[in-house]
C-alpha cells in the first residue's frame, strides 16, 4: 500500500511555500526525543540528494517523546484505504497524537 | 506486510542521589542527572521520572505509604516541579495522604531522582524496519543492526549493537525478523531492547541485555 503522510506548520491561511508536506511514509527512516518537549522525525530527503534529511519537529507535552512516538508509529502502521495520514495538521487542528501541539519542516 | 518500527532505548535512566539531604526540594543538576535536565511544570506528572527515598523510622509519612523497610517511590501526587530543575515534596502536614515530611536529622534522608521516559537528544530511537540493512555478528556477545542512517546521507549508516547472550547471533536474527513479519500480532511501535526502562523483544531467545549505538552525524 502507498501511504503518505501530511504535516502543516500551523500557518493560516497554509498557502505560502513549506507551510506544508506530503511525503511518502517509505522515506521515514527514524524518530527519537529531542528535548522533554520535542521529538524529531527524520526522512529521506524530499529533493533526493542523498546527502541530507528532510526533518519534522513535533512539539509536544513535556515527558511525552515516547508516548509520540508510539502514536506516531500506529498512525504511520495504518493502513485508510485513501493511503492518506495526518501525522501533525496544526492549521487543521488534526493531529495523531493527542500530546502534539504543533509541527515545524526543515530541510524540504 | 504489515509496517514495523524497531525502538532501541539506547541511554541507561539517568539518575540522581541527594543522600543526607536536609531540605524538602531536590534541585537536579545538569552535572549529575542529565543534559539538558527536563522542562515543563508538567514532566512529572507525564511520568517522566520518579523520586524515592529510603525508609527510616524518623521520616514520616503521608497514609498512603505502608512500607516499613527499603526503598520507596513517592507519589507523583506530593511532587511539584517548577518547569526548570527544582522538585518539591510536599509535607505530610501539606498533604496527609501523600505527602512525607523528611527527618530531623539531615543524615537520615536518602532521596533518589531517576528518569522514567527519554527526553534527551540521543536516548532512543525509532526505525523504520524497510530500512534495515542487514544483522552481522559483531563480537561474541554482540550482533550489529545497520540502518540507513537517520542523516539521509546515502553511503552510510546508524549501527545499533545489541549485547546478548554467547552465540546467540541466531536466535536474536530470528526473533527480530519474526516481529518484522508479524502481520497477525505486530503492529506500529516495537521495542527491540530499551535500556531505560529494561524491557526487550517479545519471546526473547536471545537473552538481550543492552544495546549501543554509533549513529552518523
Amino acid at each position: 500500500m502507498n501511504k503518505n503522510l501530511y504535516f502543516t506548520i500551523g500557518s493560516a491561511p497554509s498557502d505560502a511555500a513549506d507551510d506544508a508536506l506530503m511525503i511518502n511514509a517509505d522515506l521515514f527512516l527514524a524518530m527519537g526525543p529531542t528535548t522533554a518537549t520535542t521529538s524529531k522525525m527524520y526522512f529521506l530527503d524530499r529533493a533526493n540528494t542523498g546527502a541530507a534529511e528532510t526533518i519534522i519537529t513535533l512539539t509536544h507535552a513535556e515527558g511525552r517523546n515516547i508516548d509520540v512516538i508510539e502514536d506516531v508509529c500506529e498512525a504511520m502502521a495504518g493502513e485508510p484505504r485513501d493511503g492518506f495520514i495526518v501525522i501533525a495538521d496544526p492549521t487543521g487542528g488534526e493531529f495523531c497524537s493527542p500530546y502534539i501541539t504543533d509541527a515545524a519542516l526543515t530541510q524540504l | 506486510m504489515r509496517d514495523n518500527y524497531l525502538y532501541f532505548g539506547i541511554d541507561a535512566a539517568a539518575t540522581m542521589a541527594f543522600d543526607n539531604h536536609t531540605t524538602q526540594t531536590l534541585q537536579l543538576t545538569t552535572g549529575s542527572f542529565d543534559s539538558p535536565v527536563p522542562t515543563g511544570t508538567n514532566f512529572i506528572a507525564n511520568g517522566g521520572l520518579k523520586v524515592s527515598l529510603t525508609y527510616h523510622s524518623n521520616i514520616t509519612f503521608g497514609t498512603y505509604y505502608t512500607q516499613t523497610a527499603g526503598e520507596i517511590t513517592v507519589h507523583p501526587n506530593a511532587l511539584t516541579y517548577d518547569g526548570t530543575d527544582t522538585i518539591t515534596v510536599a509535607t505530610a502536614a501539606a498533604d496527609t495522604v501523600y505527602g512525607i515530611t523528611k527527618s530531623g536529622t539531615g543524615a537520615n534522608n536518602d532521596w533518589d531522582v531517576t528518569q522514567l521516559k527519554p527526553y534527551v537528544e540521543g536516548n532512543g530511537y525509532v526505525y523504520n524496519a524497510k530500512h534495515l540493512r542487514g544483522i552481522a555478528v559483531a563480537g561474541s556477545t554482540t550482533t550489529a543492526v545497520n540502518f540507513k542512517a537517520k542523516t539521509g546521507d546515502a553511503v552510510t549508516v546508524d549501527v545499533m549493537t545489541v549485547t546478548h547472550g554467547s552465540a546467540k547471533h541466531k536466535e536474536f536474527a530470528q526473533g527480530l525478523t519474526d516481529v518484522i513479519a508479524d502481520d497477525n500480532k505486530v503492529s506500529g511501535m516495537v521495542v527491540v531492547v530499551d535500556d531505560m526502562r529494561s524491557l526487550a523483544l517479545p519471546n526473547d531467545a536471545a537473552s538481550i541485555a543492552s544495546v549501543a549505538a554509533t549513529l552518523d552525524t
